[in-house]
């Protein structure tokens, strides 16, 4: 666990890549089950545990992920892999399997993989800003290397085959975390998001299935994965991805030409909390990030660049601040830590 | 023409439904329409177009899906049944995907739109030939059944996928 804090700071808040103003990441995952063991929910602690053994040592034997950290999750504390959910190394359903789970993550958690999670591998592959190319690159390269030594549950007609159907083909669930604020303060937002889930993509807020839309960031991703290539899946996410980025740079030109002294009043009032606060709550913070990440995109804030907002973004979360402290802290203090956290950030320019 | 359900009587009844924009049809003895809801559908059978309207909603789907029969079926890998796969929305095993592959086909249709993968095959190209012949050759039972039953959008579609494969097969040659 030290070592992963100690690492440099994730490649996908560096705030590189393209239009990452607007897009903070682009993320690929491939869903794979090995063949010859039950699926999640009748699979044996004895069988886990075999798929465990068998995959690492395919990862050592082979060098499969430079630089790799591996994480057993019933070794670490609950506020541990609250943190690992929230840098988005491990998903809801993972921590609920916290036995027999693991998780692996190479250099600056470009590339990491679960095991045993709701299916026996997630692979995953996360960049900075609209990325989505080397992502499928770096999914698929490991993918290979696993697949040339262990089986996979292959179906001549129906692809990969996954614990849930809607993952049965590619397995492939390719997604952008997006900010738009601008279509929502200009109420477009709902046409847009009625718009993508008939077209075969889905979107939902920041920490996946069922988690809150806070801060305008939207996940969107594909809600399909048969009965087209990965190829195809990921250019289809990607044109509509496009499509977004130009109506938000619209909305936010709109915004700043119509109610520009309401914009600049709403970055410069977040930009001063967020700079003076002595003690904020986890949400607030979201919800005045988006505003100061409004005012750095439209280069009204040059003091700041997005790739500290993102940071602040991650690092300011409870389990972040917790693991920060070395313990559980409770909410009072959490609170208090957090603004520490986000003024540090301020002051360093 | 024989009855779906139990294949042994003459169908009279011929059921059509419009469900998520396609057509599906189904064609019952009245003995068998009765048991699924059809009211009625022993007695006046000759005289009643293809429509009733007593019917449960979902009988068709129930039918496709094979809830009331298959129900028991187990996987002989895992010991789930189609019962279990419904309750908690995952299949047991890769085995439960041959062993409901109707139910399953059918389900994939219905929530992804496509029940055939056309991306990423497996590393190994050895398997991988031997698998496509296998499917090569159901695919093209399937188109003789769909031709005969005289289902012309299910054979157009299996012709499609016929020839995706064979595309493949030509190319790993």
């Amino acid at each position: 666990m030290a070592l992963l804090i100690k690492d440099e700071v994730p490649a996908w808040l560096k705030g590189s890549g393209e239009h990452s103003d607007v897009v903070l990441s682009s993320r690929v995952r491939l869903a794979r089950n090995l063949k010859g063991y039950q699926f999640s929910p009748r699979i044996s602690e004895n069988q886990e545990e075999q798929i465990r053994q068998e995959v690492l040592s395919v990862l050592e034997r082979e060098k499969a992920i430079p630089a790799m950290i591996r994480m057993d999750l019933k070794d670490l504390k609950s506020f541990e892999c609250n943190y690992l959910l929230e840098e988005h190394l491990i998903s809801n359903d993972l921590l609920t399997r916290r036995k027999s789970a693991a998780v692996v993550v190479g250099e600056a958690s470009r590339i990491s993989m679960m095991i045993n999670e709701e299916d026996h591998l997630r692979i995953q592959s996360i960049a900075s800003g609209f990325d989505l190319d080397s992502c499928w690159q770096e999914a698929e390269k490991l993918e290979s290397v696993i697949g040339r030594n262990l089986q996979y549950e292959f179906h001549a007609k129906l692809g990969y085959l996954t614990s849930c159907p809607t993952n049965t083909g590619t397995g492939l669930r390719a997604s952008v975390l997006i900010h738009l604020p601008g279509l929502v303060l200009t109420k477009e937002i709902q046409k847009v998001l009625r718009g993508i889930t008939q077209i075969g993509l889905t979107f939902r807020g920041l920490y996946g299935e069922g988690s809150e839309v806070l801060g305008n960031f939207f996940q969107i991703s594909n809600q399909i994965t048969i009965g087209k290539s990965e190829r195809e899946l990921i250019e289809h996410l990607s044109r509509i991805t496009e499509q977004i980025i130009e109506h938000e740079k619209n909305a936010r030109a709109i915004l700043f030409k119509d109610a520009g002294h309401y914009i600049q009043d709403k970055v410069w009032r977040a930009y001063g909390i967020l700079e003076h606060s002595r003690t904020i709550t986890g949400e607030e913070v979201m919800n005045l990030l988006s505003a100061v990440r409004l005012g750095v995109s439209m280069k009204l804030i040059k003091e700041l660049s997005v790739s500290t907002i993102n940071q602040i973004l991650i690092y300011s979360q409870d389990a972040h601040l917790d693991v920060a402290a070395g313990r559980n802290l409770d909410s009072t203090e959490r609170d208090i830590h957090r603004a520490t956290v986000v003024r540090s950030y301020f002051n360093r320019n | 023409m024989k009855c779906e359900k139990c294949k042994k009587s003459e169908a009279s009844i011929h059921f059509t439904q419009v469900k998520d924009g396609k057509v599906v049809s189904l064609n019952l003895c009245p003995d068998c329409a009765e048991k699924f809801g059809m009211k009625g559908a022993k007695f006046d059978s000759s005289q009643q177009p293809a429509f009733a309207p007593e019917a449960k909603s979902d009988v068709l789907s129930e039918l496709v899906e094979g809830k009331s029969e298959a129900g028991e079926e187990k996987c002989p890998f895992c010991d789930n049944t189609l019962d279990d796969i419904k309750r908690t929305g995952r299949l047991g095993c890769g085995q439960c995907y041959y062993t409901f592959e109707k139910q399953i086909d059918v389900l994939l249709r219905r929530i992804q739109g496509s029940s055939f993968h056309v991306g990423r095959r497996s590393s190994k190209p050895d398997d991988q030939i031997y698998s496509d012949q296998i499917l090569i050759r159901e695919l093209k039972k399937k188109l003789n059944e769909a031709v005969k039953s005289e289902d012309y959008e299910k054979a157009a579609g299996l012709r499609d996928e016929i020839m995706v494969v064979e595309k493949r097969l030509e190319v790993s040659k």
